[in-house]
């Protein structure tokens, strides 16, 4: 009864307030449309820049093959290394070829050439992955140099040892960044929206004053907590449910698994969220000192702990270690393995049980210190 | 059960912050019925006792008993008894007013069958009339105050306490609010309320004074203004520096304080003789010297300054 009352009031007072009412949906439609279509890690059309001071069949082939595999575009024409310097220091390329004047007459002589390439290392992440397109275009424009070479001296080939691989990506056979981004947007927008609103929502009353009250009348912090959780609990599960349709049917991100087990493991997820908030709301009394807890201990993991952007098996050992106490880690696997994967609680069962028992630690831990944190 | 005819008693209640303490062994009994004030300045430790015995903050030391139940292990009994208003008002604010009614009759809760009688009986009491509907943040204070007074009361509380109620209230909207804790208090509520007006003291059955976290007297206010010093009233011309002359002697004649144009001292023994040389050679015309009973304040500041002697 007394969860009653808490529960329709929060109600009401989600609903009276309008412009976190419009920014809880627009919010994680907002974050996924960017972070899908902004926020690519696929590198097309780099700004590429030409020097070409051989001048001949041979180069313009080579700069013809640069320009074909569509990763890099050919946008300027130089005569002369001023113009580079020029083009590189304000930002218009990422990448210079330099081909000297006796590239052809080299190749033609069966020798060895050299030809420079510049890259922008102010932009070190584009700049890698263009140096690496551009190895792979050379090498094999280099290994046809060699065939046609061995042809023309009239050598066949039969002895030559040859590899080709055939790729196969599974999962994502596109390799589309969108299908690899949602999960972890849906991870962030979830985390943030959820401790954010369960932690602001109990400080107000601190900062109102209206806890005092709370604590004069007979309810346990138990039917408080419960009381004012449940519904974020279905707030955030709508902004779930938001994410999970824009995703799907806006974005095309198949849902290769069980759908019912997805929004299973989204609620586990979300209680994990809450509590951070509610862990938020117990060691802070401001609404502001509350948001800079929630940020740093719910939204940052989230975005930089949790596989989202950052490989963790790249990270050092002792961030690592960091990692697995965050949430979103785990439900980042859970959405990966589900969307995409099309697995089932078989193999993700151990990060189901994490954030089972993450969430009911945070839920009874701040329940327990609730009522000795008021003064 | 019959109720219990002491409501409020406390013996050697402390609170502690720190190194700072707050309320300082502090003892006494409140019977049932009674409007028990708790006057003294900010800081005093009147809202730490409130909140004390409402359960809010435990007590560092003493005892304490509310409506028959022990202070600590019997909280949630005496929670179920008790009213509390803040000076905070304790409502919310972006609820309407029939809202914040609701709010409260369930949370403490009151049974269903009952609920709707005793809301309507809280709109009448707090006469909101048309405004039950309105966002309690753009309702006047006097208004928001008895709303709040009404909310505490949804489950007939046998004890209310009320912490500073009338803060920033007009004159009109406090007078009609303390009707209402006369009439409460006549139909057997036992009513505790801080306040720093002396004219709002005036108004209770009993008061203790409070000061530094220590209670330095308590009484009606009748025995505690007859308990005082008898004080002297002096009507004379030029009254601002009479008033400044006979301040630098309080030393010899006593403590002074202006009451509108006329000056009040508390006398020291033989002071008369003194005082009226002094007013003489400053060329104050005595218009008039007589004695007085002392107001509350009278009392309050004699209680004060033989505190610090």
């Amino acid at each position: 009864m007394r969860f009653a009352a808490i529960f329709i009031k929060e109600a009401i007072l989600i609903t009276r307030d309008k412009r976190t009412l419009f920014l809880t949906v627009v919010f994680p439609v907002f974050m996924l449309l960017l972070y899908s279509y902004g926020v690519t890690y696929d590198i097309k059309n780099t700004s590429t820049a030409i020097l070409d001071y051989s001048g001949t069949p041979a180069s313009r082939d080579l700069i013809q093959k640069l320009n074909a595999a569509g990763y890099l575009t050919v946008n300027y024409n130089v005569t002369n290394y001023e113009e580079i310097y020029e083009l590189l220091i304000t930002g218009r390329v990422i990448l210079a070829f330099i081909i000297p004047p006796d590239f052809e007459e080299q190749i033609n002589a069966g020798r060895k050439t050299q030809i420079q390439v510049i890259a922008n290392g102010s932009d070190a992440n584009t700049a890698n992955v263009a140096l690496g397109y551009q190895a792979a275009i050379i090498s094999s424009y280099g290994a046809e140099l060699v065939r046609k070479n061995l042809a023309l001296n009239g050598l066949v080939q039969p002895s030559i040892p040859n590899i080709q691989e055939r790729t196969r990506v599974w999962y994502n056979p596109e390799m589309k960044s969108t299908f690899f981004v949602a999960p972890g947007v849906m991870a962030v927008v979830v985390m943030l929206l959820g401790s954010l609103l369960t932690a602001t929502s109990i400080v107000k009353e601190k900062e109102s004053g209206t806890i005092e009250m709370l604590i004069s009348t007979p309810i346990k912090s138990l039917e408080l907590i419960a009381g004012k959780m449940a519904p974020y609990i279905i707030v955030s599960f709508i902004d779930v449910l938001i994410v999970i349709v824009v995703a799907s049917l806006g974005l095309g991100v198949p849902i290769k698994g069980n759908l019912f087990l997805l929004l299973a493991g989204s609620l586990l997820y979300l209680v994990c969220a809450l509590g951070i908030g509610l862990f938020a709301s117990t060691i802070t009394t401001t609404v502001s000192s509350a948001q800079v807890v929630v940020v740093f201990a719910g939204l940052l993991p989230s975005i930089l702990l949790s596989g989202f952007i950052f490989p963790i098996e790249s990270m050092p050992a002792f961030v690592q270690a960091i990692t697995y106490i965050v949430p979103a880690k785990y439900f980042i696997a859970i959405l990966r393995g589900i969307f995409l994967k099309g697995i089932g609680l078989n193999i993700l069962w151990p990060q189901f049980l994490f954030l089972l028992v993450f969430g009911l630690m945070m839920l009874l831990l701040p329940a327990s210190k609730f009522n000795k944190r008021i003064d | 059960m019959p109720l219990p005819e002491i409501s409020v008693e406390v013996s050697n209640l402390t609170r502690k912050f720190g190194d700072f303490i707050a309320v300082d062994d502090i003892s006494f009994k409140v019977k049932r019925g009674e409007v028990f004030g708790f006057l003294g300045p900010n800081g005093a430790g009147k809202s730490t006792t409130i909140r004390m015995l409402c359960g809010i903050i435990p007590p560092t030391g003493g005892t304490g008993r509310v409506g028959g139940y022990s202070l600590g292990e019997e909280n949630m009994k005496i929670k179920s008894i008790i009213g509390y208003m803040s000076q905070k008002f304790s409502l919310y604010d972006d609820l309407t007013a029939l809202e914040n009614l609701d709010f409260f009759s369930g949370i403490y809760p009151v049974p269903r069958n009952l609920r709707q009688n005793r809301i309507e009986e809280a709109l009448e009491i707090s006469r909101l009339g048309s405004r039950q509907d309105d966002i309690t943040a753009t309702l006047p204070v006097g208004l928001k105050q008895r709303l709040a007074l009404v909310c505490s009361l949804m489950h007939r509380p046998e004890v209310l306490f009320l912490d500073e109620p009338t803060a920033g209230v007009d004159p009109i909207s406090r007078r009609e609010f303390w009707e209402l804790i006369y009439r409460l208090s006549e139909s057997g509520v036992t009513v505790f309320v801080t306040t720093h007006y002396m004219d709002e003291a005036e108004h209770c059955d009993r008061i203790a004074l409070i000061n530094a976290g220590k209670l330095i007297t308590i009484g009606s206010p009748k025995q505690l203004k007859s308990n005082g010093q008898k004080i002297l009233e002096i009507d004379c011309s030029n009254w601002q520096s009479a008033f400044e002359i006979l301040r630098k002697s309080e030393g010899v004649i006593g403590e002074c304080s202006l009451f509108g144009t006329k000056i009040h001292i508390m006398p020291k023994p033989y002071a008369e003789t003194e005082i009226v040389k002094l007013l003489s050679s400053a060329g104050c015309d005595l218009i008039s010297k007589r004695e007085v009973m002392p107001s509350l304040e009278d009392v309050f500041v004699s209680f004060l300054s033989r505190g610090t002697e």
